[in-house]
């Protein structure tokens, strides 16, 4: 083998190994995360590419510690026939369920050694991170996109579910921020003019105050409980009444004596 | 008693006390105590590239708030204050989040009782503090 041969098969070795370690290497990193679900709503809206924003806030939710005996304890509070219902006393949830400190400390370690600015908040649930968009999709390995919508409304959101290391991946319920299509509606339905009263149902069981007034102080006056009724769910006055301890005969609209 | 509404819109009292007045007479003064977090829905303090669009906020929503105080009032007329807990409205959540947070933060609530739907949603759940 000619020397220039030599070097040239050396140097194609080289590459060759360092391809291989560069794989490997993301192998490993890839390994070495894991998907915190539930992130992403999937959608078939156009993709405009990709969202930018210098100076984004979001906020991660850390997961409560013993989940399975919150998930327990709410089962039991909820369970009316269940007679050893009680308040729990100040500052129990959070002595019980708040996220495990050390947990807490090593994601927001993750999130700082990564670039973000991490404030802590009132809630021992709630983190709030500041950063550049690039930086939210690098440190949560996702990608930030701008839809547009059937409806011609455009939004950004991520892409994929979003991502932690492996061993802070169950410490983690979500991130809060990463997409703005959140659209908070009032329940109250305006009548329109000149239309006929609508009719009772399950979104809008009392057209007047009167109305519920009267079915929520006779209880039997009317079909429909705010959310009951046939096909809806929710109570009724009577069961509202019943839990609320309020007197079934109801104000006599004289006054407070 | 001390009920607790979660709302995202500004309201007038005025409007409370009218309704009070004809349904329990000119003697009926509810107790009503606002309690604005990230400025509240007249001066929203909007996180970092969120938004919170003027024509949500305000006084945009309130006939909900009216009908959710009106509402705790019909069932429980003797209930000591109505803590009225209000947040911008905005459109990535994390307003409602800190609303959450500073009700259970408080813990001054009987009952909280969450006004309004999410037409879509973030995934992630907030946080909520059980009491019976």
């Amino acid at each position: 083998m000619t020397c220039r041969a030599r070097a040239l098969c050396c140097a194609i070795t080289v590459v060759t190994l360092l391809l291989n370690l560069s794989t490997a290497a993301r192998a490993a990193a890839d390994r070495g995360f894991a998907t915190v679900g539930g992130n992403v709503k999937p959608t078939t809206d156009v993709d405009m590419g990709a969202f930018t924003n210098p100076h984004m806030s979001v906020v991660v939710v850390l997961a409560p510690r013993d989940a399975a005996g919150l998930s327990s304890l709410l089962a039991e509070l909820y369970n009316t026939n269940n007679t050893n219902q009680h308040w729990l006393a100040k500052g129990e949830f959070y002595s019980r369920f708040a996220p495990d400190p050390a947990q807490a400390a090593a994601v927001v370690n993750y999130l700082r050694e990564s670039g973000l600015d991490v404030e802590q908040t009132s809630s021992p649930f709630l983190l709030r991170v500041g950063s550049p968009s690039s930086m939210m999709e690098r440190t949560f390995r996702t990608s930030l996109h701008t839809y547009r919508n059937r409806n011609g409304i455009t939004y950004f959101s991520n892409a994929s579910d979003i991502q932690f290391p492996e061993e802070l991946a169950p410490a983690v319920l979500g991130v809060v921020g990463l997409s703005n299509t959140v659209r908070l509606q009032s329940q109250a339905v305006r009548r329109p003019n000149h239309a006929a009263p609508p009719v009772p149902n399950c979104e809008t069981p009392y057209v007047t105050t009167a109305q519920l007034y009267n079915a929520v102080n006779n209880g039997v006056g009317f079909p429909y409980g705010y959310g009951g009724g046939p096909g809806c769910s929710g109570l009724t006055p009577s069961q509202d009444n019943a839990i609320y301890g309020a007197p079934q005969r109801g104000p006599t609209v004289r006054g407070l004596a | 008693m001390n009920l607790a509404v979660f709302e995202l819109s500004a309201y007038q009292h005025s409007d409370i006390a009218t309704w009070g007045r004809y349904f329990y007479g000119p003697g009926f003064k509810p107790s009503l105590k606002d309690i604005n977090v990230d400025g509240g829905p007249l001066t929203p303090i909007c996180p970092m590239g969120d938004q919170c669009p003027p024509q949500y906020n305000g006084y945009s929503g309130d006939i909900e708030v009216d009908a959710d105080i009106e509402m705790q009032l019909a069932i429980a007329p003797h209930a000591r204050e109505i803590l009225v807990y209000n947040a911008p409205n905005d459109f990535t959540g994390q307003t409602a989040l800190d609303e959450y947070a500073k009700i259970a933060n408080d813990d001054t609530a009987d009952v909280v009782s969450p006004a309004g739907r999410c037409a879509r949603t973030t995934p992630v759940r907030a946080m909520r503090r059980p009491k019976t």
